[in-house]
């Protein structure tokens, strides 16, 4: 035997590494709050922004064009005498230029970027030549150390577009095989070009340009005004903007046709316009004005045609903006305004996630702003010909609150929407984070299941609760509760590979049984209360199941047979096709309710146990007490039982309801998993759940998506934990009031 | 009672009985589940009645030879597009699903037909069913062997002879077979195998092959050609029309046995689901391992050494909550923390000479155990806890007022009474981390995993590997099967496995805790049994 110091020891050990080792785990199981928290947080945080870094001298002009390279540090500017510079912010030393003038003989006129984003830019000229060039950085992303220079692609012969005319506006357009031109000469003429161009990005080098595939040609519009022209893809729309700021759509036709179908004008007095920009994907404009709004302009289809709408206005800052700049793939734009302001904007979700007020840091007068393609940083230049680099990390500005649970306009919609659609193959594709349709899509598929498994464990634990011999009870508890063990895949597998064809097969048999097994039941029990007294009184308790077993089997084989001549006879033949011709249903096999029966048994043993216990431990002697009184069985369950057990049976319901909520496999296989917004019976849905288990894996670490799909979960958590923790407090409750009576 | 229809509506009858058509409704789902899965998972390895027949549906009739696999009831409307020579209206028909097999010959192994339309339908003794390695099933009549391309002697009229003769030609491939991937894992397996044993290794494998090459088969199909196929292909053969029950019953255990103990074919299709029995056991296992001392030590702190105050009431009621929080939230977090946070480090810290290829920071068997048993953990702590709660306070005083500390009373009386309830506990967790599939699917199960996490290779438990799950294989069959009509049966199988396995440790668990119960209420007024 140890001494007593040796045992007082280890008890004292053991207190405390017990109570070091149950908290630690108790925490790591509580990590999971955290733990979801920290990846949903970023989110939230906006945009950051490094201090800038400045270009030691002033540069000479006025900038044509402006891009910036985040990776090497480098920036790309075409002032107005076509003379291209590098600037090395990391060296600082002055890059040799080139002047793109000077290979054509004739002075710069206008400057255009790809509006797809390929990073190339085109370049035109007094004598009508357009020449199209590209800087390595852009062009070959992630190279490392580069020493900066141009590439000509398609030659440093320029395309003729114009014949001894300048050109007065010029848009670009590369992608899908094909090269975009259309110029605007000084006259008013309207030209676009369209050729083959298979570009290969790592040589730089397209293919060489064959005569035939190319198809230059006039288009019949006048564009007398047009000061800048955006194409969009195909090229299939053609914006012209004068510099009084109207806005004209021309609608592009596939032989010679060209029409202006909608004209407006973007800014009203007396704003003036002070620069427009074609959004990423290419089917919005953005306009800021003197007022200090950026509005964004959506074509609308309207059948053929299409109409001009202005879907979002940003009031941004209380003075003009000076200079509005987009991503490539995003719906990002910044916007600079004259007294130093800074706003980075992204449309769809229709929130700044960074902003600079007047006096800050921001060069004051910035005539000229660059985002890089990927947004991660800005290229400014202000009046005095500074240039400054400002690094940006911007990563979840596609996110927001709003965006989230409100109507969204989004490009190709023609009225706002809730959508939840996260990936697409194209990289310029807008992303829609709307969490509504897959939350009543979880509520729609909870709900159904209520539908299908309330009355059902409710009522079964009424009978077994009360009603069965407490024997009997524990026998038969068991086996029901034995549904809560059974793995959701393989209820999901027998419901959306067996159920469900079963259902479309033999919808009406389905629907009579539905109606003809109550009816069954009760005249069952009519027929049995037929029978002599002394007949019941030797039976015991609960025998009324083996009694039920026959009849429902009966009822199901009457529902069988009489579906097919009641079907031809109420509904033309067939259920299915009435419902869509009837009463304009529309009716998919794996629809919400073959989930709510599936989910639903699920939920079943869940609701009962609860609830069966609920009523079983209401205290006998109240019940004895309203017998004795003269009440019959039924009148106790009714006003006594009942009435006692309803925060149980609540609570109960409410477990059931969160089970319900988070179950992924069910739906998962039972549905056809499409996020739609619709309560329809006999659609599917696309639950939280099963949206995580559907996309998570292909999610990119890290990304917008990746967080907000966590920020389900982390809803999903809450949510059905509140639920239990209220349900659990209500059944302790009950309880201790059980206790005292 | 007998008052007439008003008395008896006054006396709740009818609603007393619809509350019992509710119990009677919940047990008929769960023995109707039960039952379906039982009879299609375990049917699925009867041997099945072949027919011949003319099917008059085409011009001119076809001969058809198949086996039923299915059969249902539809409008007939909806036929008109999928069933060859359906009428147009009417009422209600039937049509059959008929399994042609024969992928390789047809193309497509599975036709809907209506019954109606089959004549002359027989069930020759002579029809032979293979099952093979490749293609599913065929169908056909033996017309010849061939030893080396060249016909084995054997009089063709005599079909019973020809019949034994590929017996004894299947069994020696099948020896060959087992001696072929006996020497193929040991090359595999064994790295320290000098190089001559492994040169020798190799010459045997080659002679192996070709010797297993050596027959083939001549079958007539249903279209009357004649097709040669490797005897080494095969798997089995049968003659399903001509069998004795006690035939058949040989056969369809040796295709469960095959089912349990075999590796996969065709995509899962066909086979056995020895590795995903296995990979479940293993995950289950290493949860086991990590849940049970986690869960005993947590419940012991809060039931034994917690203040008792709100803190730990609420500690209490967030425990018992985290068990009906849905399990793919797990899966998240898993995914995130265990995989991208501390297996992406680990990558780091010792394995960063195969970055960026990760070794840790990917979905796997360690990181699918870990998450189970996060999952599993309230259940354990609940079960142990309620155990510990349920002790009677006699035996606890009784060991104090003997001057026993209180770390002693735990350890020599507390814990081992409360051993049952611990294991009960450990059987619901099992059962549940069993079924789980909707984690997993983010944590590391696979379609198919070519190596087992345990073998004889050095460090013999591979923690980072992906494994293949009984759960998943079902999900898989069941959404992602390009043939869904073949992949049904075995999809069957699995599911009737998994539910017959969770529900047996279900059923256990309840008992011991029946039993457990009684046992305290015994120890409770002091009479030891």
């Amino acid at each position: 035997m140890a001494s007593n110091s040796q045992r007082r020891f280890w008890d004292q050990t053991a207190r405390v590494v017990v109570s070091i080792g149950g908290l630690g785990i108790i925490c790591a199981i509580l990590l999971i709050f955290f733990y979801l928290v920290y990846e949903v947080l970023p989110l939230f945080g906006g945009a950051e922004m490094s201090e800038g870094e400045f270009f030691p001298e002033p540069v000479p002009g006025s900038a044509q064009l402006l891009e910036v390279d985040a990776a090497s540090g480098m920036a790309l500017r075409l002032d107005d005498q076509g003379l291209a510079e590098f600037y090395d912010f990391a060296g600082g030393e002055p890059l040799a230029g080139e002047s793109l003038a000077a290979a054509t003989g004739a002075g710069l006129t206008a400057v255009a970027e790809d509006a797809a984003g390929s990073g190339l830019f085109a370049a035109g000229f007094a004598d009508g030549g357009v020449l199209v060039a590209g800087w390595n950085a852009l062009l070959e992303p992630g190279a490392g150390a580069i020493s900066p220079r141009l590439e000509f692609p398609f030659g440093r012969e320029p395309f003729q577009l114009l014949s001894d005319e300048p050109v007065r506006a010029l848009a670009l357009r590369i992608g899908q095989g094909r090269i975009a031109i259309a110029v605007v000469g000084a006259s008013g003429r309207a030209v676009l070009l369209e050729e083959d161009a298979n570009l290969d990005p790592a040589a730089f080098v397209a293919a060489p340009r064959p005569e035939a595939a190319s198809v230059r040609r006039e288009l019949p519009i006048d564009a007398a005004n047009a000061d800048t022209i955006l194409l969009t893809e195909d090229p299939r729309w053609m914006f012209l903007v004068s510099a009084s700021g109207e806005l004209s759509l021309v609608q592009i036709g596939p032989e010679n046709g060209a029409r202006v179908v909608d004209a407006v004008a973007l800014a009203a007095a007396p704003a003036r316009l002070t620069d427009v920009r074609l959004l990423a994907g290419g089917m919005s404009l953005l306009a800021a004005d003197s007022g200090g709004g950026v509005g964004q302009w959506l074509i609308v289809r309207e059948g053929d045609s299409a109409r001009l709408r202005q879907v979002r206005r940003f009031e941004l800052f209380d003075s003009a903006v000076a200079a509005i700049d987009v991503e490539r793939d995003r719906r990002n734009f910044v916007a600079i305004g004259g007294q130093g302001e800074l706003a980075l904007v992204n449309t769809t979700a229709e929130a700044e996630s960074l902003r600079r007020g007047p006096g800050g840091s921001i060069p004051r007068g910035a005539r000229a702003a660059a985002l890089a393609p990927a947004g991660d940083a800005l290229l400014l230049e202000d009046e005095q010909g500074g240039l400054s680099l400002w690094r940006l990390d911007n990563r979840h500005a596609e996110f927001s609150l709003s965006a989230l649970w409100t109507r969204t306009w989004y490009e190709n919609y023609t009225e706002p929407a809730l959508v939840w659609q996260s990936t697409a193959a194209d990289d310029a594709f807008e992303p829609k984070y709307s969490l509504a349709p897959l939350t009543l899509g979880t509520l729609k598929a909870a709900l159904y299941a209520m539908i299908f498994a309330a009355p059902l464990a409710i009522c079964a634990a009424v009978y077994t609760g009360y009603f069965m011999s407490p024997g009997l009870r524990r026998q038969i508890k068991p086996l029901i509760e034995l549904m809560e063990a059974l793995p959701t895949v393989v209820i999901g597998f027998l419901a959306g590979l067996w159920l469900a064809p079963l259902v479309d097969a033999n919808l009406a048999a389905l629907a009579l049984g539905a109606l003809l097994l109550p009816i069954s039941v009760v005249l069952a029990s009519a027929a049995m209360a037929r029978l002599p007294e002394r007949f019941e009184a030797g039976l015991k308790e609960g025998w009324q199941l083996p009694v039920l077993f026959p009849v429902l089997l009966l009822a199901g084989w009457l529902a069988w047979l009489l579906a097919p001549p009641v079907e031809s006879w109420l509904f033309d033949g067939s259920l299915r096709d009435s419902l869509s011709l009837r009463w304009g249903l529309d009716y998919v096999s794996r629809n919400a309710m073959i989930v709510g029966v599936a989910m639903g048994f699920a939920v079943i043993p869940a609701i009962y146990s609860i609830a069966d216990d609920a009523i079983f431990t209401v205290p006998r002697h109240l019940s004895y007490g309203a017998l004795a009184l003269g009440a019959n069985g039924w009148q106790t369950m009714v006003w006594l039982i009942l009435p006692a057990a309803t925060p149980g049976i609540l609570s109960a319901l409410m477990i059931g309801f969160g089970r319900a909520l988070g179950e992924t496999m069910i739906v998962l296989m039972a549905t056809g998993n499409t996020p739609i917004m619709d309560m329809n019976l006999f659609e599917g849905m696309r639950t939280l759940a099963a949206n995580l288990a559907i996309e998570i894996p292909e999610s990119e670490v890290g990304s917008t998506h990746y967080r907000i799909l966590f920020l389900a979960s982390l809803v999903l958590l809450l949510f059905t934990f509140a639920i239990n923790t209220i349900a659990e407090l209500v059944r302790q409750r009950l309880r201790k009031r059980y206790r005292t009576i | 009672m007998n008052g007439g229809i008003s008395g008896w509506y006054r006396s709740g009858a009818p609603w007393i009985w619809l509350n019992a058509a509710a119990v009677a409704a919940c047990l008929a789902m769960v023995f109707g589940l039960l039952l379906l899965l039982g009879a299609r998972g375990l049917g699925h390895f009867w041997p099945k009645p072949v027919l011949q027949a003319n099917y008059l549906a085409m011009d001119p009739p076809v001969t058809v030879i198949g086996e039923i696999a299915d059969s249902e009831t539809v409008d007939a409307g909806q036929l008109q597009f999928s069933v060859a020579g359906a009428p147009l209206s009417g009422d209600r028909i039937e049509r059959q699903l008929l399994k042609l097999g024969n992928r390789d010959i047809t193309g497509n192994d599975f036709a809907w037909i209506l019954p109606s339309l089959l004549d002359e339908v027989e069930y020759p003794e002579r029809l032979v069913t293979l099952e093979r390695r490749e293609w599913g099933n065929f169908y056909g009549f033996l017309s010849g062997i061939l030893q080396n391309g060249e016909p084995v002697a054997a009089p063709p009229e005599d079909a019973g002879a020809l019949w034994s003769e590929l017996q004894q030609r299947l069994d020696r491939a099948r020896q060959l077979r087992d001696e072929i991937e006996q020497i193929e894992r040991s090359i595999i397996a064994d790295i320290n195998f000098g190089m001559e044993g492994l040169r020798l290794q190799e010459m045997r494998l080659l002679e192996l092959n070709r010797q297993i090459q050596r027959d083939s088969a001549i079958f007539r199909v249903a279209g009357g050609a004649e097709v040669e196929l490797p005897v080494a292909d095969i798997v089995r053969a049968y003659r399903p029309n001509a069998m004795s029950r006690f035939e058949a019953m040989e056969t369809y255990l040796a295709r469960l046995f095959e089912f349990l103990t075999d590796d996969p074919r065709e995509s899962n299709t066909e086979g056995g689901l020895l590795p995903a029995i296995y990979g479940t056991a293993m995950m289950v296992l290493l949860m086991s391992v990590l849940v049970t001392p986690l869960g005993v030590v947590a419940a012991v702190y809060l039931s034994e050494y917690a203040p008792k105050g709100w803190l730990t009431h609420v500690i209490r009621i967030s425990v018992n909550n985290l068990a009906g929080v849905p399990s793919i939230v797990y899966g998240m977090f898993g995914l995130g923390f265990f995989i991208y946070l501390a297996g992406g480090e680990i990558d780091r810290l010792f394995y960063s000479e195969s970055l960026p290829a990760p070794t840790f920071g990917t979905p796997g068997l360690l990181w699918a155990s870990l998450t189970l048993a996060l999952l599993t953990l309230p259940v354990v702590i609940v079960a142990t806890e309620e155990g510990l709660a349920n002790i009677p306070a006699s035996l606890r005083e009784g060991s104090l007022a003997l001057g026993a500390t209180k770390f002693e009373t735990l350890w020599r009386v507390i814990l081992p009474l409360a051993r049952p309830s611990m294991l009960t506990g450990l059987i619901l967790a099992v059962a549940r981390a069993a079924g789980e599939v909707a984690p997993l699917m983010l944590v590391g199960v696979v379609k198919l995993a070519p190596a087992l996490p345990l073998d004889t290779e050095f460090p013999y438990l591979h923690l980072e590997q992906q494994f293949m799950h009984l759960g998943y294989y079902v999900y898989d069959l069941a959404t992602q099967s390009p043939n869904v009509e073949a992949a049904m049966p075995q999809a069957f199988a699995a599911a009737f496995l998994l539910v017959a396995v969770v529900a047996a440790l279900n059923l256990s668990a309840v008992i011991m805790r029946g039993r457990l119960r009684e046992r305290y209420k015994a120890l409770d007024t002091g009479s030891w049994s």
